[in-house]
């Protein structure tokens, strides 16, 4: 049997297909304008890639319009996205106790028990300073691509220190930096720095246990996640998985062990 | 004849204070600041005694006095329009203060940490949707549908505006919504004073009739108009140059 789990996120959307308890396919792009959209073209694409019908996967939905989408009968049902990153972290490492999700406009901090229940979380979406868009409006003060950000941690001597914790004027004080002439590297390195003190103080809030894993966009990035584990005092474990995945790999997981007859 | 000098995150204001503005000058706050402070006691040099205040104030090195703009724009807010309360939107900052009848600071609260409702909001605002901070009122005025943005976060407010563009929004309804956002925001800014008396509204964006009036809608009460807003702190700082 087929199981699907689609997760609409701010800047980009998921599809995960499991068989037989295996991910046999998945797909990761740009949000369009409209989330159900978002949904089903990844989805779409994610089936014609694997030569499926959208009839032989139950799918289950997270993220944006995840409501709508079952309503409008392209999915089962839909969990929350603290629930499925919860699932999709531990169902590929059991001895997951922390996710860190770092997305395009939220952060979350979710602790899980040995079960992989859910026992506490703790999420910023009410201000962009700890997510993907303040790496976002940095990279663009400093005129490199968002991919080329995490790099720069590992070639930076000095990194500056950002005092702003707002993006906005983070931004100002990057713009300074460049003026003075600082080297790019040393300020996106502390860019990269001042991302992890964030998520640092809003992971205070609940707590992290060493069995930490980090997942979301922002999971990419190599300087902020090296800067957190130096901060946290702890090594990420490997899920073997795209970080950026790990939200629809636990939807679709919700849908086999409901439908999945197990 | 006493100087104030304000040196903002965005402008620095000077005034030329004999118990009423003689001479004043804004400068952007920008480059190299000597040069930026020398020109303006170029332009005003018949001065006695000069008190700094603002964000920069350490630069003004010629100063006889640096005073906390907190205290300044109490002070100007008590001796220029006699207001219990001084509400100041600055380029990157939002206060509220409480002022006694000699115009101490009773109590205030501050928020420049963020950027939220702030000046520099209102730039990000103006500059996503291509229009010159300048228009804002004129713009502001000619609205004729409600929209509302929800995001305090600048960043997020920004991305509302930008889908409002998208979804063929005009210019002047969403300005009008950014206007109804700033003075959402300073409004619960000042409601942890609790305002009972006369209050006043001070600092660059005080210089928008349309954010103003959307305070003095939201607040209510007894308000007063502070007559060239963006100076404030500067006539403070004019005023305590006169005591020194």
């Amino acid at each position: 049997m087929l199981f699907g789990g689609t997760d609409v996120g701010s800047l980009t959307a998921q599809a995960v297909i499991l068989e037989n308890g295996k991910v046999v396919g998945w797909k990761n792009m740009r949000v369009l304008p409209n989330p159900i959209e978002s949904a089903k073209k990844v989805m779409g694409e994610l089936l014609e890639e694997l030569g499926l019908k959208k009839d032989d996967v139950i799918i289950f939905a997270t993220g944006y319009g995840r409501e709508k989408l079952v309503e409008a009968g392209y999915a089962r049902e839909h969990v929350s996205e603290i629930s499925c990153h919860a699932r999709g972290a531990f169902w590929l490492n059991p001895s997951v106790r922390t996710v860190i999700d770092i997305g395009g406009q939220d952060a979350k901090v979710i602790r899980i028990d040995e079960k992989g229940r859910l026992v506490n979380f703790v999420m910023n979406d009410k201000c962009a300073a700890g997510t993907g868009r303040f790496l976002e409006i940095q990279a663009k003060a400093l005129g490199i691509k968002l991919e080329e950000l995490g790099d720069m941690t590992f070639i930076a001597k000095n990194p500056v220190e950002i005092t702003a914790r707002c993006s906005i004027f983070a931004e100002t004080e990057v713009l300074h930096f460049l003026q003075r002439g600082v080297p790019k590297e040393e300020i996106a390195a502390g860019v990269n720095r001042s991302m992890a003190h964030r998520i640092y103080y809003l992971a205070r809030r609940v707590g992290v246990e060493r069995e930490a894993a980090l997942t979301g966009g922002v999971a990419k990035n190599k300087g902020v996640k090296r800067e957190l584990e130096k901060i946290l005092n702890l090594k990420f474990l490997d899920l073997g998985m795209d970080p950026q995945i790990i939200g629809a790999l636990g939807a679709a997981i919700f849908a086999r062990e409901k439908y999945g007859g197990e | 004849m006493f100087l104030g000098i304000d040196v903002g995150t965005r402008f620095t204001k000077a005034v030329l204070w004999n118990g009423e503005i003689s001479r004043f000058a804004v400068k952007e706050t920008v480059g190299n600041m000597k040069s930026v402070l020398e020109s303006i006691t170029k332009e005003i040099e018949d001065y006695k005694l000069c008190c700094a205040t603002g964000s920069g104030a350490e630069l003004v090195e010629f100063a006889d006095a640096r005073e906390d703009d907190v205290v300044c724009l109490a002070i100007a807010g008590r001796d220029v329009v006699n207001a219990d309360y001084v509400i100041d939107i600055g380029a990157q900052s939002i206060t509220a203060i409480s002022v006694d009848e000699d115009g101490n600071v009773i109590d205030y609260v501050k928020n420049d940490k963020c950027a939220s409702g702030s000046g520099k909001f209102l730039e990000v605002m103006s500059s996503a949707l291509g229009i010159e901070i300048q228009d804002l009122d004129n713009l502001a005025f000619r609205s004729n549908k409600k929209l509302s943005i929800t995001s305090q976060c600048a960043v997020f407010a920004e991305s509302e505006v930008i889908s409002y563009v998208n979804n063929g929004e005009s210019r002047e309804n969403i300005i009008a919504a950014v206007c109804d956002a700033v003075a959402k925001i300073a409004a619960s800014q000042v409601n942890k004073l609790k305002i009972t008396g006369r209050y006043t509204i001070t600092g660059g964006v005080a210089n928008f009739t349309s954010i103003t009036e959307r305070i003095k809608r939201i607040i209510g009460g007894d308000y007063v108009k502070f007559p060239n807003p963006q100076l404030a702190a500067a006539i403070g700082a004019g005023i305590v140059a006169g005591e020194l």
